[in-house]
């Protein structure tokens, strides 16, 4: 094909310039990167993804195969975009894809010759599962860096986005989908109701296949009336227009997505349709034929070929052959001749209706009919097609001959665009007048109209576009209007034969922009595939960026062939959206960089940042991990911050507990229902370690409760289970015991928290806080005491996660920083430290504590050597499945303690515990390491794990395996309780 | 009317707990059977992200149509 402009179409005549890989062209403005390629005799725009292929602009809208480009550079480089869809602005770089050095020249087509010679056929249907058949040594070496390199789309930049989106919760009576002429005239009908109309449309422009009707004086009775709906709808305060917008999903409550580009301030929009009433008047899809080398560039579908005509003023070839199987492509034919344009039309129809072919006749077009397409020739682009007679029973051809052409334009039918209404759930049924499938049970408050709903007339289109407006207005309680008709009617009668693909040898393209061939669609027949869904899968047809637009309806039709049934009854595969790309950055809208999700601060926080302490994220929190001195790593750090707890004093945030007030009369015989352990009888300003089970019987969270008063507990929750405990004691108390008098109420960001603990804690405290008596006398180990610091209500409990002499100090967050402070200049002089959840966690791992690593849902009290602690004198959550005899079984890993034999070889969490080094570790697992550290008090790496009679087996020197590093590493069992196991220094 | 991420699905709505001493059988039942229902089916939401209040639903899980919504210890009052 060598196009050329003819005319100027609907487009200004002034003229810009633009780039295709660094050459300068010139563009007008309304044309598409397609058109303007075309304009300037760009024949070969890029390669096609398995074979290399040369490919070119196969049609004018959304069902673009072929002319697949990449646009800009750098961060704003975006590859894959159908240059069909993508308006020339001044100066826009358009670059051509999947192809080096040039598409004109390009390299890697060796695939298309080798392909077929290689085992399994290199790139045919189910290449990618077969591939890993072979031997994993090839498959690494060889293979996959060739396919890598050979099959696949353009490069992604390497850059971050560095445009703006935004997401749009946008709210309409009525919604319609679709600018074409049914699409225009539900609008215009809803909007004289005064009710809220959004109208999308995926084109730049509204009218739809109205567009393919000339514009000109002479025949532009149609784009006057096209222009004055869309000049009326534009008036209408009560319409949205929004254009360039692809309406890609519907989803419950009458729910849309839809996609906006801008190309402004802000690069597209995302939008979330609230929409009262949808209308769906998305139009169809024209249909390839399936011949040999149907992908050739001049291969063009019909209506889109006119469209470039007369529209964008594009002659897309000088000597046209119109090859179909229905009434619809003769248009095209009309209109090339028309501009004086040698034409001949191959109809596979034996007997086309007469008015056409007198037309033909009348206008100097060679008619062929009972003819087909049986290969199109030429080595960039069409230059031949070779034609054949076609048998009455469609089996076998003759009189074969060669026809020399540079532009093929073929129309195999129309697929109505089902998708929206498919997406409910709703199944396609195949309709066998219109060759396609339709939803024949639409969901409620949806409408189907016009060409989406097989009616492919104008008139009877808008006939039922407007009876959905007015039903759609009636049910919300107003009136829609009348409209002025198109002042004629454009006959959309098909009498369409299908010919689902010509019966002939060579690379029939089904799902072109996927190089699927009916060779593939057969090859997966005769291996087995009977389901579509599997077909898809196996074949990858329609999982290019088109969705299998032009070839769903085909390649279901060659594989009912196949297994010779009806295409009802092999069905369609499910739609799902979004049913078009959709560029990532929009449904992330704004939330990117330190946008991406709120940060959670503490009190401290600011503190922390000051003193340097480098952080973790833990949830929506950023914990201190350490606080590195100059030169440290953070092994140096959580060392010396672990030694320095246990020799002298430090100070850690631990803000980020859960905390709860369990407040009501009630509130003890609720606690004693929640917990393992008796919370009743503990006595005001005491704590309490607390277990609870979920109802199956396993652990499912753990902390300390305080009894404040007689009717109010304090209770704290680990960081992670924060939010879903509160949830599981609100479901308690709301569903299962209504009865009991009792609130829960969560208090995470009411108080700040920190621990104070080693052995000159006391001290330090004593010191911040004169006021409050911190001897053991009156405040014990378990105990509770109140007090101020100049007005400041401090809430001190003195629990000890280290092993060590610790309070927690709890204080209103406001005041937070404050008594931080006050700590640390009191506890100067007993040399306090900061220190981070590393050493949090080698202190805890020291004493033996459970956290979150081991207690991961899967563990019983058992597991973890605390049944003694459940009660017998009352029930609990999880009692009665915690007793289940599988949970009982004796030999269930058990919580132990392990130290590497080697005490500097660290033991890696998530390692595999077993007995014998030699044997395969998944197999002979005994148990496994949930949490690992670096022990300064042992002067040994230890960890914390799970083990098969674990409590019998102390002593045993057994191995710590991690198959995925090739590593194993012998460790001594031992209790879980490193550090002074009878648990004196927290009393003392 | 709210938005529907205010909410989190908690659970079935039709079973029955056992008696506290009732056997272990029956607690397994309670906890781990349950009915796939393709159609109306009585559940549990949290308002987590509103009010915190637990409300009991009539949902159809084909269709995610809501016919009923009330507290948790209610009942529609005509079988639906
Ligand atoms: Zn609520």
């Amino acid at each position: 094909m060598s196009a050329y402009r003819i005319g100027n179409g609907r487009l200004g005549e002034a003229e810009f310039i633009f780039t295709f890989d660094g050459h300068k062209m010139t563009a007008r403005a309304g044309d598409t990167v397609a058109s303007a390629l075309l304009a300037n005799g760009v024949e070969v725009i890029g390669r096609s993804f398995k074979y290399h292929r040369p490919r070119g602009v196969t049609s004018s809208g959304p069902e673009e195969t072929g002319a697949l480009v990449t646009l800009g550079s750098g961060a704003r480089l975006e590859p894959n975009v159908r240059a069909t869809m993508e308006p020339v602005s001044e100066g826009l770089e358009v670059f051509s894809q999947n192809c080096w050095p040039t598409p004109t020249f390009d390299l890697w087509s060796v695939n298309s010759l080798v392909s077929g010679l290689l085992p399994g056929s290199l790139l045919s249907a189910g290449f990618y599962y077969k591939s890993f058949m072979w031997p994993a040594a090839f498959w690494h070496r060889l293979y996959e860096p060739a396919i890598r390199r050979a099959a696949g789309m353009a490069k992604p930049p390497r850059e971050a986005d560095p445009d703006l989106y935004d997401r749009i919760n946008s709210f309409c009576d009525i919604a319609v989908v679709g600018g074409g002429a049914a699409g225009l005239s539900a609008a215009l009908s809803s909007a004289q109701s005064g009710l809220r109309v959004i109208l999308f449309e995926e084109n730049s422009d509204l009218g739809g296949q109205l567009l393919n009707e000339p514009p000109d004086a002479i025949n532009g009775d149609l784009e006057q009336w096209r222009k004055s709906a869309v000049v009326s709808l534009m008036a209408a305060p009560n319409v949205t227009i929004l254009t360039r917008t692809i309406c890609w999903g519907c989803f419950d409550g009458n729910t849309l997505a839809a996609h906006e580009c801008i190309d402004g301030k802000v690069r597209q929009n995302y939008h979330k349709v609230h929409a009262g009433k949808i209308i769906i008047a998305a139009g169809a899809i024209e249909r390839p034929m399936v011949f040999a080398n149907n992908d050739k560039p001049g291969v063009m579908l019909a209506a889109s070929a006119r469209r470039m005509l007369n529209h964008y003023g594009i002659a897309a070839g000088h000597t046209l052959v119109v090859f179909t199987n229905n009434n619809s492509a003769y248009q095209t034919a009309f209109d090339y001749r028309a501009h004086g344009i040698s034409t001949l039309v191959v109809d596979s129809r034996c007997k086309p209706p007469a008015k056409l072919v007198a037309a033909c006749a009348k206008q100097g077009i060679q008619l062929q009919t009972g003819g087909v397409v049986i290969q199109a020739r030429g080595w960039h682009g069409v230059r031949k097609v070779v034609l054949a007679d076609l048998s009455s029973d469609g089996k076998s051809m003759t009189r074969k001959r060669v026809v020399a052409c540079d532009l093929l334009a073929h129309s195999g039918g129309w697929t109505p665009q089902v998708q929206m209404a498919a997406h409910g759930g709703m199944v396609p049924i195949y309709n066998q007048k219109i060759t396609a499938f339709l939803v024949d049970k639409l969901p409620n408050d949806t409408w189907s109209v016009g060409a989406a709903e097989g009616e492919n007339s104008l008139y009877a289109g808008i006939q039922q576009a407007l009876t959905a407006a007015r039903l759609a207005c009636d049910e919300l309680g107003q009136t829609a209007g009348e409209i002025v008709l198109p002042p004629r009617d454009l006959d959309g009668e098909l009498n369409i034969e299908p010919l689902w693909r010509v019966p002939a040898a060579g690379k029939q393209m089904v799902d072109i922009q996927h190089d699927v061939t009916t060779d593939d669609i057969m090859q997966a027949h005769l291996e087995g595939y009977v389901s579509v869904e599997h077909l898809k899968r196996y074949t990858t047809l329609g999982m290019a960026n088109d969705q299998g637009r032009t070839a769903n309806v085909n390649a279901l039709a060659i594989m009912a062939q196949c297994r010779n049934q009806t295409i009802q009854d092999t069905g369609t595969t499910r739609f799902r959206p979004p049913i078009a790309p959709v560029t990532m950055g929009a449904f992330v809208g704004r939330a990117v960089g330190e946008y991406f999700q709120p940060v959670r601060r503490t009190p401290m926080q600011a503190w922390h940042e000051r003193f340097g302490a480098v952080f973790v994220n833990v949830g929506l929190y950023r914990r201190p991990q350490y606080y590195p001195r100059v030169g440290e790593t953070l092994d140096d750090a959580y060392k010396r911050e672990t030694t320095h707890v246990r020799q002298k004093v430090g100070i850690c945030d631990i803000t980020f507990l859960g905390k709860i007030e369990v407040v009501g009369p009630d509130a003890a015989v609720f606690l004693d229902r929640i917990y393992i352990n008796m919370l009743s009888t503990l006595p005001v300003n005491k704590a309490r370690y607390g277990i609870m089970l979920r109802e199956d019987g396993f652990v499912y969270d753990d902390g300390t409760t305080t009894r404040l008063a007689e009717d109010r507990y304090f209770m704290t929750t680990t960081t992670a289970k924060a939010s879903s405990v509160l949830a599981h004691l609100e479901r308690c108390l709301e569903i299962e015991w209504p009865e009991l008098k009792v609130r829960v109420s969560s208090v995470s960001e009411h108080w700040a928290a920190m621990s104070v603990a080693g052995p000159a804690s006391r001290n330090t405290l004593q010191n911040a806080f004169e006021d409050i008596d911190f001897a053991s006398e009156a405040l014990p180990f378990m105990g509770v005491v109140h007090g101020q610091y100049k007005n400041i209500i401090l809430r001190i409990l003195r629990i000890s996660f280290s092993g060590e002499i610790a309070y927690e100090i709890y204080v209103g967050a406001d005041h937070g920083e404050t008594i931080w402070e006050r700590i640390m200049e009191a506890g100067a002089k007993f040399n306090i430290i900061p220190y981070g959840l590393e050493s949090l966690g080698a202190l805890r791992i020291e004493k033996g504590h459970v956290t979150g690593s081991e207690l991961d849902g899967r563990v019983t009290l058992g597991d973890v050597n605390l049944e003694a602690m459940a009660s017998r004198k009352k029930w609990f959550v999880g009692q009665n499945l915690m007793q289940r005899p599988g949970l009982k079984n004796p030999n269930r890993p058990r919580l132990v303690g392990l130290r590497s034999v080697d005490p500097k070889v660290p033991i890696a969490t998530g390692s595999i515990l077993v007995t014998d080094a030699n044997t395969e570790a998944r197999a002979n697992s005994e148990g496994w390491v949930s949490s690992m550290t670096y022990s300064p008090e042992l002067d040994s790496f230890i960890a914390l794990g799970f083990l098969c009679n674990g409590l019998n087996r102390y002593g045993e020197v057994i191995y710590a395996a991690y198959p995925v590093k090739r590593r194993i590493v012998a460790v001594e069992v031992v209790s879980n309780h490193f550090v002074d196991r009878q648990n004196q220094r927290v009393k003392g | 009317m709210r938005e529907h991420t205010e909410f989190t699905y908690g659970e079935d709505a039709n079973r029955q707990k056992p008696e506290i001493d009732a056997p272990i059988e029956d607690w397994n039942t309670y906890i781990y059977e349950r009915d796939n229902v393709a159609g109306y089916h009585m559940e549990y939401w949290h308002h987590a992200f509103g009010c915190r209040a637990w409300i009991k639903v009539k949902r159809d899980t084909q269709t995610h149509a809501i016919l009923w919504v009330g507290l948790p210890q209610e009942n529609p009052e005509i079988a639906l």
